[in-house]
């Protein structure tokens, strides 16, 4: 028997849930130097040169390749000597002074039975002894600047220095707005940070942007679809001086408000309709969209944000006013991937999302080890993992209703098809469980023989015979409990079996052995008491065939029963012809007492129903599945499916979670408490003690003291605004983050955000009523040249649609976009096209349409703040040859009726109409020129079903130009 | 010519401040507006050099000289039985239908006797490699392979084993191989997508996964195109416009550019202005080069003759073409589902199978290699893992109670290598005396990947990209370069 490994080498790849390791230099600055390392003076000198001349060298050659700063198998370093006592995943790796008991000594002396090391052969006897040595001194290490300058972890972060050094860490202060020179600019607090960094500079904020692209780009942020050529020029010509806060109160209170900004936080909840990969299961959530309505629903309302994430993490627990729509809330846990299943997956998913999605903190790094940037130990992990692993969730068909479907027609159709197939399972479950049970009492001979073979009852090689295959396992362990338990209960019947099964004697003694019992037998057999009678059919039957091994035996109960068996189904039969009573029982009372056996409820044979569902063979299972799947399948598709929360409730008993060592469930660590991050709780933080954790946890992260999720909140918010955050790594607040650009302004808007009540609404108001962001976006050379990134914001930076806007505005400029809201998801890739918003799309998470990957959405894997921005030929194939694109120029020719204009009115005319739906202005001398010119050579080209007529090439044409696909 | 800078550049994908900070890769780029100028492209380049240039494609230059630009890996899913095709054992003749004298190792379901293989292995080339007479077509060519036959995994499940196989995790969505691929050297050919899945009838099992981009941007996942069909604009989504011919499109396209220029006339600094029309551009000739790419039928009679017919046939003749015009990473699956899972009747089976692809394959390598594009292309042909040398035990409800199958083997199995640098008539490493398990010079996965990179120019610890606070990379913390197949 092997050791166990305390040094791992990398070939032994034993970590199902290996993964994240962030394998990188060290910040030295979080770390604090703990005192391991004493004072040089006191190492000898002697011991010095003997280190420096004998054991660094060694280390160095034979073991920094896998444990020194770039690679720690096993978790061990031995680069420094702080990380060499720090040892590794599976304890102390040098006990100074004792090498015998010094695990880098044992595994160096290359023994057969234990961890080799070095892996690529031992080490020559000089440099073992050296090492053996310089252990038995113990260990003397002078400090040196070869030393490695980092220092282990060990989860003990020097917490209060991260947080005063660390901005993002520290308390969201309130500041005062700065002094700024030209106050005329000033429109919002916001300015005066803005203006007074560009100041510094000797920059100004660039002209304010005229009405029409104002409009414009309030429109498309707010609600991610164009003004109307209407509320453009109602805008533009409306002089009261607070018409731009009209707009923007009228924008906000829009349904399409909350359509827009409820994708932006999807993005982040990593949401889809789908399970990620399912092999035949069902692969579709059910009710998926009641979480992604209820998220529109609460940033229409303006759901206080703090409100807002307490539902998502703890809804259940929450006083809920009778309204219980916010329980869907809680699919914010649970629309993850499913991981096939896989616990430990799943919960690293909600981690994630919680500490990356709402904190800014990389916490699933600490999954294996401690964070090797961030002050995040493995025990953080392992405690917030406790909250989630202390909660489960409801079967699909017991989620908690919350609403009624829309039609109560259509609710009928649901219940009677749903009942239907129910009974599907049921009559199949049921016929099924009939047929083992008739074949089990047929085949007592069969299931004896495993008994007989798993309990190694025969000797000399003896096989058993089957029929076919050999019976279910779990039915063969049923039999043996049964004849164990019952062998005095049935002490007529199983007597002889407990004699033979008793004996274990070699195969050459069996048929003597078998002689004695069958006289024994034969006595007992005029016996008539009932603790020693034996049951007439069974000895006859054996004296007849007398067994030459256990398994004849066995198949000499197996006759008899089945003899019975067979008696008992004639007489049924009989009665039945006859029309008689049926009888009750068997009239050979020696006959009738097999028979009570094989029909008595603890008896395997005649095993309960779910008992009998549990030892379904593969095809059976498959089939169940296959029926379960239709059920499933109907309420995914459903209209008369009700809507139902995707909750998680609180374990009964919560768990005390242990730290899983490199990540690995298999292998235990210390226990620790549900608990919140120490960086964000403080050193008196209390373990969590209401159930399982998740209302505290929630409470925590929205704690006004809480100095990350506000920050957070609004960093994105700018971001969505502004293009950038003023953080540019939006769900990184760590240390290997980038500093705000405007640490002040930050700090007011989070600070102001808390104090206004959570106000999502007046966040957006505070920040597009500045000037910053009512500022043009033409180039400055001058700021080019000083600031070319914009960090200081002298100009604003042009947007591109994202996909839902692109589409969206499409079908708005069409004249189709549906009022519809809510409800099951459509197809995104089909014709004619669903005319929904886009944030009402099916999210197949596993087979993600193209069109949605060509446009850069969200990575529905994990928590997305900021999507990628690429610019690649598939979008331009979108545009050119899409179906959709060709339906919807046609659908807009045909909405506006541009051919009848241009009849009735002229060519002008019918181009002027064009731009003003589609571009929201009236064209240009010239454009009307390059639009004839292009209609002039497509005038003969009328529309057929297998061309495009010109107008609509010329719609097309507009619907794709940059000017649509960009605001400025 | 953008300046090419070693340290630090890599092609900006999001925002040229984003890459910079997620790329640990110490990429060389050429760029995107070098590469339109090259192309003849770009008239005006002031626009695409001052800012953000956002081709993800665009090639880039590895950490080192690369061996291969190309990678075409042939993937016999469901786990083709290594005892019967490239790793020979004749040993298990002795001990037909009776136990092994070793134990059998765990695999999925419950196994028996020695199953010797139906099929007679035969030396080929001047290396003496033997192969099974299932593929012996791949006979000629067997002085351009390297047989991999210690490859092992973690476990005997096909999801996560084609998860490990693609994406180097069994379980945790990481990005596949190719998409690393073309994360780090972009592609050659801007009017194609640079990493392309062929898969008849579907999908394999897990479906898109396994070519998935993950946590990397959208466009480095593989582009799947069902080979069932023949028809291109059931291949590639949008390749064609049904409603107007290519010079009518022409018409229409330099209407949209000339109101494009007026827009941009006073927005001259925003590159991504100029970006989006160059992708018009590309888009436009984008149509007729993946029209002509897919369409074998300008093959000639001799290359037709050479690949054979069949799904398989084209498959291979459409990858070669891919290569030819400079796409950078090709993925053929034999067919949907798990093909080559057979827990039952694994002669006729694999006999079948074989010869859908035997043929092809050879003549992809003996086509590559007469154009000379085998020295630059990685051929790579296996499945999830192999499969045991003894058979498979009915279960009831499975197999039927058939007994000439064998399960799943993750302990050992066969990849072969050709071209790209892999130093070819070789069989590297071992299985025990039985086929079971890899026991001499053992090849991960992981190590098989490393591998791979260092033929394609990367280290493979050093490609890498920040994702939720971390540097990711395709081997995570494992791997090992083997020198040994490297020429």
């Amino acid at each position: 028997m092997k050791r166990p490994f305390i040094l791992f080498h990398h070939s032994s790849r034993l970590h199902l849930f290996s993964a994240f390791r962030c394998w990188a230099i060290l910040i030295l600055v979080v770390f604090s130097v703990p005192s391991l390392l004493q004072a040089e003076n006191k190492i000898p000198a002697e011991q010095i040169e003997f280190f420096e001349k004998e054991i660094r060298p060694v280390l160095v050659k034979r073991c920094y390749a896998c444990h020194g700063s770039k690679k720690q198998e096993a978790s061990l370093r031995l680069d420094s000597h702080a990380w060499m006592m720090k040892g590794s995943d599976s304890g102390v790796a040098v006990i100074p002074g004792d090498p015998v008991k010094s695990r880098i000594i044992q595994v160096i002396q290359y023994h057969d039975d234990d961890s080799q090391m070095p892996p690529n052969g031992k080490m020559p006897p000089t440099e073992i002894a050296a090492l053996t040595r310089w252990v038995k001194m113990g260990t003397p290490w002078p400090i040196s600047d070869k030393d490695t300058k980092a220092v282990p972890p060990n989860g003990a972060y020097d917490f209060a220095a991260i947080s005063q050094n660390h901005w993002a860490f520290r308390p969201v202060s309130n500041p005062e707005l700065p002094q700024v020179k030209n106050q005329q600019r000033i429109s919002s607090p916001v300015d005066h940070f803005v203006l007074s960094r560009l100041e510094e500079k000797g920059l100004i904020l660039s002209p304010s942007v005229d009405r029409r692209k104002l409009i414009r780009r309030a429109s498309v942020d707010l609600t991610g679809l164009p003004p109307t050529y209407q509320e453009v020029e109602a805008f533009v010509n409306d002089a009261a001086p607070d018409a731009y806060e009209k707009l923007i109160d009228r924008l906000l209170a829009s349904p399409h408000y909350g359509e827009r900004w409820g994708r932006h936080w999807l993005d982040v909840a990593r949401y889809a309709d789908t399970k990620g990969y399912v092999f035949t299961s069902e692969r579709r959530y059910p009710y998926s969209y009641t979480y992604r309505d209820y998220v529109i629903r609460a940033f229409n309302e303006d759901l206080p944000y703090d409100r807002f994430l307490q539902e998502q993490i703890a809804a259940d627990q929450l006083d809920r006013g009778g309204d219980d729509r916010a329980l869907a809330a809680l699919g914010f846990l649970t629309v993850g991937q499913r991981y096939r299943g896989n616990i430990h997956d799943i919960t690293d998913d909600r981690i994630d999302l919680v500490s990356r999605g709402l904190l800014g903190l990389t916490a699933s790094c600490a999954r294996c080890h401690d964070h090797k940037f961030d002050p995040v130990p493995i025990k953080d992990y392992y405690s917030l993992y406790g909250i989630f692993v202390s909660s489960h969730e409801p079967d699909e068909k017991d989620l908690p209703l919350i609403g009624k479907p829309k039609s109560e027609a259509e609710y009928q159709v649901y219940q009677a098809e749903r009942a239907k197939r129910q009974k599907k399972i049921d009559d199949y479950v049921h016929d099924e469980v009939q047929k083992f049970r008739a074949n089990a009492r047929l085949k007592i001979a069969e299931v004896l023989q495993a008994v007989a073979e798993k309990d190694k009852l025969a000797y000399d090689g003896e096989q058993p015979q089957y029929e076919k295959e050999e019976p279910n396992r779990r039915y063969v362990d049923l039999w043996r409990a049964f004849l164990k338990g019952k062998a005095k209960a049935y002490r007529p019947v199983l007597s002889p079996w407990s004699e033979f099964t008793a004996m274990k004697v070699k195969q050459a003694e069996f048929p003597a052995r078998v002689s004695d019992v069958l006289q024994k037998l034969a006595k007992q057999e005029s016996e008539t008491e009932p603790d020693k009678r034996v049951n007439r059919l069974i000895v006859h039957a054996l004296k007849n065939n007398p067994p030459q091994s256990i398994y004849d035996v066995c198949r000499v109960y197996g006759t008899v029963f089945n003899e019975v068996e067979q008696a008992w189904l004639k007489t049924l039969e009989e009665a039945k012809q006859a029309k008689a009573a049926l009888p009750e029982k068997l009239a050979d009372p020696d006959a009738e007492e097999l028979r009570q056996i094989l029909y008595h409820p603890e008896t395997p044979t005649a095993a309960a129903d779910d008992v009998v569902q549990g030892m379904f063979n593969r095809a059976q299972r498959d089939q169940v599945r296959r029926f379960e799947k239709e059920i499933e399948t109907l309420d995914v598709t459903s209209p008369g499916a009700p809507p139902r929360a995707m909750v998680m409730y609180d374990n009964e008993k919560p768990v005390t979670p242990h730290v899983h060592l490199r990540g690995n469930p298999g292998r235990r660590g210390e226990q620790i408490p549900r608990q919140f991050f120490r960086i964000l709780a403080g050193e008196d933080r209390k373990p969590f003690e209401k159930g399982s954790g998740r209302l505290e946890l929630a409470q925590s992260i929205t704690s006004r003291e809480n100095p990350l999720t506000a920050r957070v909140f609004v960093n994105r918010v700018w971001m969505h605004h502004f293009g950038e955050g003023l953080v540019r790594t939006p769900s990184d607040f760590g240390v290997r983050s980038e500093a705000p650009t405007h640490p002040e302004l930050l700090d007011y808007l989070a600070y102001r955000f808390m104090q206004e009540g959570w106000s999502v609404k007046s966040l957006h108001k505070i920040m597009m009523l500045s000037a910053t962001y009512q500022q043009s976006s033409q180039l400055d050379k001058q700021a080019a040249l000083i600031d070319s990134d914009n960090r200081l914001l002298w100009k604003h930076t042009p947007q591109r649609l994202d996909f839902e806007a692109m589409r969206d505005s499409l079908l708005f400029v069409s004249g189709q976009l549906s009022e519809d809201r809510g409800g099951k998801g459509f197809l995104i890739d089909q014709i004619p096209t669903d005319p929904r918003r886009t944030v009402y799309s099916i999210v197949d998470r596993n087979n993600l349409p193209n069109v949605f990957r060509t446009f850069d959405f969200a990575n529905v894997e994990s928590s997305t703040a900021q999507r990628p921005y690429t610019t690649v030929p598939q979008q331009a194939l979108f545009a050119l040859n899409s179906p959709m694109l060709i339906e919807q120029s046609g659908l807009l020719v045909k909405h506006l009726n541009l051919e009848k204009i241009a009849a009735d009115k002229g060519l002008d005319a019918a181009i002027e109409a064009l731009y003003q739906r589609v571009l929201s202005r009236k064209p240009a001398a010239e454009e009307v020129e390059l639009g004839k010119n292009f209609l002039s050579h497509h005038r003969d080209q009328v529309k057929t079903p297998a061309q495009m007529s010109g107008w609509e090439k010329y719609a097309q044409v507009l619907c794709t130009s940059n000017e649509f696909m960009f605001v400025d | 010519m953008a300046e090419t800078n070693r340290h630090f550049n890599c092609e900006p994908i999001v925002t040229r401040r984003q890459m910079l900070q997620r790329c640990g890769t110490g990429l060389g780029s050429m760029g995107l507006a070098s590469l339109m100028a090259s192309q003849g492209l770009l008239e005006d380049a002031s626009g695409a050099t001052t800012g953000r240039s956002e081709s993800p494609m665009a090639p880039k230059i590895a950490h080192f000289s690369p061996k291969a630009k190309h990678v075409i890996h042939i993937f016999l899913n469901g786990g083709a039985s290594q005892v019967d095709t490239f790793d020979p054992k004749p040993a298990l003749a002795k001990y037909a239908g009776k136990m092994l004298p070793t134990e059998n190792l765990r695999t999925e379901r419950k196994t028996g006797a020695s199953l010797p293989s139906p099929f007679k292995f035969k030396k080929y080339g001047e290396s003496g490699l033997e192969v099974s007479e299932i593929f012996s077509e791949l006979g000629e060519c067997v002085d351009d392979i390297a047989f991999v036959r210690s490859m092992y995994t973690n476990v005997p499940n096909h999801e996560p084993s084609l998860m490990m196989m693609n994406c180097g995790d069994l379980i945790q969505p990481r990005p596949s191989m190719g998409a690393w691929v073309t994360y780090g050297l972009g592609t050659e050919n801007q009017n194609l997508p640079g990493f392309v899945v062929m898969c008849p009838g579907g999908y394999p099992i897990t479906e898109s996964a396994n070519w998935r981009s993950a946590f990397l941007p959208g466009a480095y996942q593989g582009t799947h195109l069902d080979t069932k069909h023949t028809d291109i604009e059931k291949l590639i989504s949008n390749i064609k416009n049904k409603k107007q011919s290519l010079p009518e499109q022409r018409h229409q396209l330099d209407l949209l550019q000339a109101l494009n220029r007026r827009h941009q006339s006073v927005r001259s600094e925003e590159s991504a202005l100029e970006s989006r029309i160059q992708s018009f551009e590309l888009a436009y000739r984008m149509q007729m080069q993946a029209s002509d790419v897919f369409d074998v039928n300008q093959e000639p009679k001799h290359i037709h003759e050479m690949y054979g017919s069949g799904v398989h046939a084209r498959q291979m003749m459409i990858a070669r073409r891919l290569v030819e015009r400079g796409v950078r990473y090709v993925q053929l699956w034999h067919g949907e589902g798990q093909p080559w899972d057979n827990h039952d009747d694994i002669e006729t089976g694999h006999r079948n199978l074989a010869r859908q692809c035997s043929q092809p394959i050879a003549a992809l390598l003996k086509d590559l290699k007469q154009r000379g594009l085998l020295q630059d292309t990685i051929v790579m042909c296996g499945g999830e893992f192999g499969r045991t040398p003894v058979v498979e035990m009915p279960t009831p409800g499975s197999n039927a109670g058939k007994m000439n199958g064998r399960d799943h083997n993750n302990h050992g199995f066969t990849v072969w290598l050709a071209g790209g640098g892999v130093k070819g008539g070789q069989a590297y490493g071992a299985t025990d005396e039985f086929g079971f398990a890899a026991v001499e010079n053992k090849v991960h996965v992981h190590d098989l990947h490393a591998t791979l990179l260092k033929l394609l120019g990367f280290d493979h610890e050093r490609l890498t990209y920040r994702f939720a606070g971390r540097d990711f990379r395709l081997t995570d913390v494992h791997g090992k370069v083997v020198e040994a197949l490297i020429a």
